[in-house]
């Protein structure tokens, strides 16, 4: 029995909404979909006109649907901006170099120009290269701090005026919970920020992120778009993956808890008297950092020392293996 | 294209009393399978098996299609990934004939002859 597009456009529903349990035809879930984005945009200012926006672009899914649908709303709202896909080569055999290959498909598809920049040339180490000295322990570690800093960089080097990631509600709401999880509680004041900018570095913003995950992979679904799917081939012992699946339980019992979860997050007020990490600039490298070597660099030296622990856990202990260094 | 074809016999079987028993139940039943976003993986990479599934006394359903695909059709390691209990795992999601199953019933919906059944995976990063 065919369910009816509860926007009573007459068509028949292709799926529920996990947001708000609206059956929707495709035509109105393009329109909804879209729209959200729409006002996400406006009403968060992300954009300003004749602006150069650089997309961070993985070949994945969110990052395909955010190339897709900010052209298609730069098109049809007229926001006047350029867009550049940015892709970082994290240098992993059998996973990045795959998806590298959809996002120059992308880049002719959406007519942006690519620029595809490589941990070798950033840091002098791959991927592949950081797992065969460090074991499979802690790799995600190195991979998220180079990532951030990579496209910061890339940021730079490309002169935009912003930076737009793939992030979606799922992937935030993984944050608040890993942030309460570990009791950071600087960082779960400021992950769930739209815009995030600090002294120094090109604005970066979330244009997907009130876009639930499987909203994302519906639209793609019907949209057609072609994205690539693997796993990192080092991934499975991540910290982020506990989170994931329990949110995705908590999804099928409630599917509103991924949006709650945020909006708590976004709620969430600090008192003043907390004391929170100063966040200043890297003696070494000039980049935000709440401490005087950033985490980038600490990871770098620990690498070319042949000390890879070096820049992993507490400062504390950096400081002692660096002060027993030193006396050596 | 691989197939997964049953190891219980296929001969003609009585229908129960069963009372959906009507339509389908008690003939072979094809449906062609597709796996999408990652969950190709956990199927030794099949994008896509052709299912005939055997005589049956009540009518097919989701529920019994995963638990038939857990036996006959399940190959390579990351199987608990896909599975979880008489379901999919959260986060793998599925599209009958081009309709979220959110509006069939989901593990409930009653399979017919032909019906493109989709698993997508949402779990797999870029």
């Amino acid at each position: 029995m065919p369910v009816l597009c509860s926007a009573n456009c007459g068509s028949n529903a292709v799926l529920k909404r996990p947001k708000t349990g609206d059956a929707l035809c495709k035509e109105c879930f393009f329109w909804a979909f879209e729209t959200e984005v729409h006002n996400t945009i406006i009403s968060n200012k992300l954009f300003q006109r004749n602006s150069l926006v650089a997309i961070a672009a993985s070949g994945g899914k969110d990052s395909t649907v955010l190339a897709y649908v900010l052209k298609l709303l730069n098109e049809k709202y007229d926001y006047g901006l350029r867009f550049v896909l940015l892709s970082i080569d994290e240098g992993i055999t059998g996973y990045r170099d795959d998806s590298l290959e959809t996002v120059k498909k992308n880049q002719e598809d959406y007519e942006m120009p690519l620029k595809i920049l490589s941990y070798e040339e950033l840091y002098g180490w791959t991927m592949d290269q950081i797992v065969a000295q460090i074991g499979r322990k802690n790799n995600c570690t190195f991979c998220g701090v180079f990532r951030r800093q990579a496209l910061d960089r890339g940021a730079a080097l490309l002169r935009v005026d912003c930076l737009v990631t793939g992030h979606n509600a799922d992937d935030i709401a993984e944050t608040v919970l890993m942030n309460i999880l570990r009791g950071d509680i600087a960082r779960l004041q400021r992950c769930t920020a739209i815009t995030t900018t600090s002294e120094g570095t090109i604005p970066r913003c979330k244009p997907l992120k009130y876009t639930y995950e499987r909203e994302i992979v519906m639209y793609a679904y019907f949209k057609k778009l072609v994205y690539f799917s693997t796993e990192c081939t080092f991934a499975p012992n991540a910290y982020r993956g506990y989170a994931r699946v329990f949110l995705k339980d908590l999804e099928r019992m409630r599917p509103t808890a991924i949006i709650d979860i945020l909006h708590s997050g976004e709620q969430l007020s600090v008192k003043d008297s907390v004391k929170m990490p100063e966040r200043g600039k890297c003696t070494r490298c000039g980049f935000v950092s709440s401490q005087e070597i950033c985490k980038a660099c600490s990871l770098l030296e620990g690498l070319n020392r042949g000390l890879p622990k070096l820049g992993i856990g507490k400062k504390s202990h950096a400081d002692r293996i660096r002060k027993a260094l030193a006396e050596f | 294209m691989a197939s997964c074809t049953s190891s219980i016999p296929s001969g003609e079987r009585e229908v129960s009393e069963c009372s959906s028993a009507t339509g389908g139940a008690g003939k072979e039943l094809k449906v062609n399978i597709e796996f999408m976003g990652g969950a190709e993986m956990m199927f030794d990479n099949q994008k896509k098996l052709n299912v005939t599934l055997p005589p049956a006394e009540c009518k097919w359903t989701i529920r019994s299609l995963l638990a038939y695909m857990k036996v006959h059709c399940a190959k390579g390691g990351g199987l608990e990934r896909f599975f979880t209990g008489d379901s999919v795992t959260p986060g793998i999601l599925c599209v009958i004939n081009d309709q979220d199953w959110e509006l069939l019933d989901t593990l409930n919906y009653e399979l017919e002859p032909n019906d493109n059944i989709i698993f997508i995976s949402t779990l797999h990063g870029g």
